[in-house]
């Protein structure tokens, strides 16, 4: 917790000085005496690099207890790819039929039978095309099949 | 009188076909997703946000509350069948609900808690008829430097309170913020943080930054848990074991209408929100019950309690959206930004602009509670079976739900990697005990606190002061520091306490 504390602190801090730089140099902090478009995001910045030193502060009582499980470690990998596949495998086969896999492959990954994997896949492909295609009118990318 | 005119309008339009079934099909959504651990409100709201893209927005709206108060009721079902609270407003009424459900009286605390939650929701949306439009009156004088103030008092607080550390809430707010300045800058027509991307000039929809962090980041949480199925109490309900008898009244009424009153009280204060007000309910009620011994171990009040203030807060946490266009807690910050995606701009000229879609959103909840009770009380046994769900089904479905909402919402991938993004910073966040809410709710205030903040400065031609000068933008200014400054001298009290024993 104390170590994780003081990265996303130092992250914060991070974020902050390149927001004020690109503010300053890039966007304009102010214009015409009145505040420019650089000028809230300066002051954000500000505001942030002092919470992000009082959460450093703050981080020195913490205990040094780990955050993450292994089980929640894997569980936010396997989630972060399987949205990270969706995207790529969409280009090749359309993102009906890639979040119809998804689906399916999270069932198996998470525990589930093979069996509920195929039932999930065929499931999710006809419901997913009544819903967004049909009633919402949302055109999802078509794959090499027509869907 | 002219309010009762407006409500009876106001039923003209909730009792249309159409709205009548948004607002089924949002209460029993609702239910389903407060029953189930983990899924909260505001995932519940986030996560079928999409699914109203196109539609009437008086229909999308009623539906979306529906699903807010309906959580409300389901929250309890976990609560007491398996001792895991649907959300965190449910928590205290897992304290005597499921000791009750090992007694076998699991129908009662069922019964007591659907009954509590209909009182609690029903006196509060009367409050709410009648408070609403008076505050929305008072505020019409408000110039920029008073919603500026407004808006950071609003911010402040939320930060300030939620979460255990001041710092971390403030800093997520701060993001949230820094996330509202991406885009094309209004007045000078300059990108600002778009790295060239055209996806980015138009800035972040909140709605993807929604769905990552209260969507996927939840399901990674569900995900992560080490059970894969839920262990549930096996009771048999029905109609007639479901009603409390004359003793569980007597013992619980008192309870309930303070728990009603309290929970309104605390559901408008931006920040503290069902979760606080279930809390305070249930230990003012262990405090004054001639029965405090039994407290913790079954009592029938310490079910009633909560569960009315948990439902008398989310109809308050309306009055400050809809009347001031300051959400205070993470649900109506994500209903906020689902009126301006509809066009609807919350605030105190919403009552004489759109005044068919507020009333017919004030009289859609009088419906809306009375659906959930007859819902509640006849149906309960099918909504229990919710917790049946295998939790990789859960996970698998309403992750690709998620994904493909996301798509929806400009018909492009590259708002579906920010929402993957933003689920795995989620969950880091969760994690880390950065709380998630300070974000959206600035994501979506940003671009209005900044215009605030720029009106405010042409008209005084550039001088700061003008905030300090008008009274009561000062006086709100003050609360926003102490919001801020109080919890933080308390946290370090705490810590210099603990460190001295």
């Amino acid at each position: 917790m104390k170590r994780g504390t003081q990265i996303s602190a130092v992250v914060l801090l991070l974020l902050a000085i390149y927001i004020m730089v690109t503010s300053i140099k890039k966007l304009g902090y102010k214009l015409n005496g009145l505040p420019g478009p650089g000028y809230a995001p300066f002051w954000i910045a500000v505001f942030l690099v002092i919470f992000a030193l009082g959460i450093l502060w703050e981080a020195k009582g913490l205990s040094g207890s780990s955050i993450f499980t292994p089980r929640a470690l894997k569980m936010l990998a396997i989630l972060t790819a399987a949205g990270v596949a969706t995207i790529v495998l969409s280009l090749f086969l359309g993102l009906l039929t890639s979040l119809a896999l998804i689906a399916g492959a999270l069932i198996w990954l998470l525990g589930g039978s093979w069996k509920q994997a195929v039932i999930t896949i065929i499931a999710v492909g006809i419901c997913f095309n009544l819903l967004f295609q049909r009633l919402l009118m949302v055109t999802f990318p078509k794959g090499p099949l027509g869907f | 009188m002219e309010t009762f005119e407006l409500l009876a309008k106001g039923f003209a339009v909730a009792l249309q076909e159409q709205n009548i079934l948004a607002c089924l099909i949002g209460v029993i959504g609702g239910v389903i997703i407060g029953a189930l651990p983990g899924l909260g409100p505001s995932t519940g709201v986030a996560v079928l946000l999409p699914l109203t893209f196109g539609r009437d927005p008086t229909m999308a709206i009623i539906m979306l509350a529906g699903i807010y108060y309906g959580a409300m009721f389901g929250g309890a079902i976990s609560s007491i069948l398996i001792n895991t609270p649907g959300d965190s407003a449910s928590v205290m009424t897992c304290m005597d609900g499921n000791p009750l459900a090992q007694q076998g009286r699991a129908g009662a605390a069922l019964g007591m808690s659907t009954l509590a939650s209909f009182t609690g929701g029903t006196i509060s949306v009367i409050i709410f008829t009648f408070l609403a439009p008076k505050l929305a009156e008072a505020v019409l004088w408000f110039g920029p430097p008073e919603y500026f103030a407004l808006m950071v008092m609003g911010l402040s607080t939320v930060s300030g309170l939620t979460g255990k550390s001041p710092f971390k809430g403030m800093a997520s707010m701060l993001v949230g913020l820094a996330l509202s300045t991406v885009g094309v800058d209004l007045v000078t027509g300059k990108p600002r943080f778009c790295f060239g991307r055209p996806e980015l000039f138009s800035g972040i929809e909140f709605i993807t930054v929604a769905l990552g962090l209260f969507g996927i980041a939840e399901l990674v949480n569900l995900a992560a848990g080490e059970s894969g199925q839920l262990k549930r109490t096996e009771v048999k309900l029905s109609f007639r074991n479901m009603l409390p008898n004359k003793e569980d009244w007597g013992h619980s009424w008192p309870h309930i209408l303070r728990g009603t009153f309290l929970g309104f009280l605390i559901g408008m204060l931006p920040g503290a929100g069902a979760t606080i007000a279930s809390f305070i309910s249930y230990s003012m009620a262990k405090q004054r019950s001639k029965r405090a011994e039994l407290f913790g171990k079954g009592a029938i009040e310490g079910v009633a309690a909560p569960e009315s203030a948990n439902n008398a807060a989310s109809v308050g946490a309306f009055v400050p959206l809809l009347a001031l266009g300051v959400p205070g807690s993470a649900t109506t910050a994500v209903l906020l930004g689902a009126l301006m995606m509809f066009n609807l701009r919350p605030g105190p000229l919403i009552f004489q602009q759109a005044p068919e879609f507020v009333w017919g959103l004030i009289a859609s909840m009088y419906v809306g509670n009375v659906m959930l009770v007859a819902l509640m009380l006849l149906f309960i046994a099918a909504f229990v079976r919710v917790l049946d769900i295998p939790v990789h089904l859960l996970v698998a479905s309403v992750f690709v739900l998620i994904l493909a909402g996301s798509f929806s919402l400009n018909v492009g991938l590259f708002e579906v990697g920010i929402t993957v993004a933003f689920g795995a910073i989620g969950y880091v966040m969760k994690r880390l005990e950065y709380p998630p809410a300070p974000l959206v709710l600035a994501l979506v205030l940003g671009h209005m606190l900044e215009n605030s903040f720029r009106q405010s400065l042409i008209m005084s031609r550039g001088d700061m002061s003008i905030f300090f000068t008008r009274p009561l933008s000062l006086i709100l200014l003050a609360v926003a520091v102490a919001a801020v400054v109080i919890p933080a001298i308390r946290n370090y009290q705490r810590a210099s306490a603990s460190r001295s024993t």
